[in-house]
């Protein structure tokens, strides 16, 4: 457990000795990766952090944090809302070896209070939150990734074409390396996704991964820094789409889209947008089973890592067998039912 | 007569429920309860019916998977291994857990067929020895439907 001495004493080591911890606070949730916000008291100055590091066993997503830094810090000089990347510590004592990256405080919160209010005057709000949502996410798919540096560690498509091929190989891969059970009906639905793979893509864009409502910080109804970066990649942005989380279904999702287009200069293909958003069911059966071997092994035994890595897992599993052999557009209509809140799959196979 | 293991997981999530939640206000105890009622609701479920469903369903892959065997002139570890025990472990009345290992056993002997399948689309034997075990993997996953929905639908922490 951190406690605030130690956490003191390793903020004045990393910044000088005039620097106290006053206060730290664990955010909810965190499951995958473990973030603690920490006010300090810099010589009668108040500071703000971001301290980020590792779940006990390691995250969930199979991903490193100092690949997340490194986008991070790529990201601060361009015109992509991040916080400022301030360190990244490959072994830290204070968290028994585990990896430690530390981002200043940025003012806002990942909550909008009221957004799902009723009226007129909310769901106006609430399509200028999405309009917002999709400038933000225009900039970041639109930044040239040789100029930012990103194609030097970033695995890259070999052409906009490649897109859908070059993610389907990469978590093939993560698939037999991490997979805790044989999943025989994972397997063949990627042989049925693998059927339908987008042949086009617009562009090959750094996308963000999870994106949207719970993962930005917002103040006064805009994106003041895009947070968590922990599944970017280097794809077709109709994919960043996919994994939206309540954005196009905040407002108008064609006037959504379109002012997306508008601002980034080129266009989604709706139907690629209909197989990623299958495609990243398929995808979250890797993502969240990797955070089950913690479980298994006896280093994170908690109840958290057994409903993601397992029970999800196994819900996305069946979801998967619902959708198998199916049309994508007729199995992209059972996911968009299935994210409905309260959302019941079975009804959304009716 | 005693109560069944059912009835004592519903009396913990009742506890759980009646004395314990109300009295809760921190996100993480809350959805530590949260992730607590899920895993019960998921054991009531799964408990009084796992071993039988493990037996069957293990017993339909000894035929399966003896067929593909033959039919596809293929063999692997994973399927050698789960021939030669199942048919001894399902004799009997066997444990859960040994019914658990065996049916992973006899998953990943699918798996590995699947991948000839694919690899020999086209060849009329590999389609209809394929065309079975998707029909397998879609009743095996209708026997698991239980333990998981409506489960494990809701807030995932």
């Amino acid at each position: 457990m951190i406690d605030q001495q130690s956490l003191s004493a390793y903020f004045a080591a990393h910044m000088g000795g005039d620097v106290r911890v006053t206060r730290f606070k664990r955010t909810f949730p965190g499951i995958s990766r473990e973030t603690f916000l920490v006010w300090t008291d810099e010589g009668g100055s108040e500071g703000g952090y971001v301290f980020r590091t590792d779940a006990l066993g390691g995250p969930i997503c199979p991903v490193p944090l100092d690949y997340e830094y490194r986008i991070i810090k790529g990201l601060y000089p361009t015109a992509v809302p991040v916080a400022e990347p301030l360190w990244f510590d490959p072994a830290s004592a204070l968290t028994d070896g585990r990896p430690v990256m530390v981002r200043r405080m940025v003012d806002g919160s990942n909550d909008l209070p009221g957004l799902y209010d009723e009226g007129a005057d909310a769901a106006a709000r609430r399509q200028r939150v999405a309009l917002d949502h999709a400038e933000k996410l225009a900039t970041l798919h639109a930044l040239d990734l040789d100029a930012t540096g990103f194609t030097a560690f970033v695995d890259m498509p070999a052409s906009a074409a490649d897109c859908a091929l070059f993610d389907f190989d990469r978590w093939q891969d993560i698939f037999r390396e991490v997979r805790t059970d044989p999943f025989p009906l994972v397997t063949e639905a990627a042989y049925w996704l693998k059927e339908h793979l987008p042949t086009t893509a617009p562009r090959i864009s750094l996308c963000k991964g999870n994106n949207g409502m719970g993962e930005e910080i917002w103040k006064d109804d805009r994106i003041v820094a895009l947070s968590d970066w922990e599944l970017a990649f280097a794809g077709d942005p109709a994919q960043d789409w996919a994994l939206s989380q309540g954005m196009l279904t905040l407002g108008d999702a064609d006037v959504t889209l379109r002012h997306y287009e508008d601002v980034a200069g080129f266009s989604i293909d709706r139907s690629s947008l209909d197989f990623y958003r299958v495609w990243e069911v398929w995808k979250a059966v890797p993502t969240l089973n990797n955070g089950l071997r913690p479980f298994l092994s006896g280093e994170n035994p908690r109840v958290p890592r057994l409903n993601l890595g397992f029970g999800r897992v196994k819900l996305f599993e069946q979801l998967l067998a619902m959708m198998i052999g199916k049309p994508i557009d007729e199995a992209a209509h059972i996911v968009a039912e299935w994210r409905k809140s309260p959302y019941r799959p079975e009804n959304a196979a009716n | 007569m005693m109560p069944t293991s059912q009835q004592m997981l519903a009396a913990v999530q009742r506890a759980l429920q009646e004395h314990v939640a109300p009295k809760i206000d921190d996100q993480w105890a809350q959805s530590a309860l949260r992730s607590v009622d899920v895993i019960l609701n998921h054991l009531q479920a799964r408990v009084p019916v796992e071993g039988v469903m493990l037996h069957e369903d293990s017993r339909e892959l000894i035929a399966l998977l003896t067929e593909a065997r033959d039919r596809l002139s293929h063999d692997d570890p994973a399927l050698a291994a789960f021939l030669a025990e199942a048919p001894a472990l399902l004799v009997g009345y066997a444990r859960v857990d040994a019914l658990q290992a065996l049916n992973h056993k006899g998953r990943e002997a699918v798996d590995a067929l699947l991948h000839v399948c694919h690899a020999r689309k086209g060849d009329a034997v590999a389609d209809v020895v394929h065309a079975d075990l998707r029909a397998w993997l879609l009743k095996h996953a209708d026997r698991e439907s239980g333990f998981f929905f409506p489960t494990y639908v809701g807030r995932p922490v």
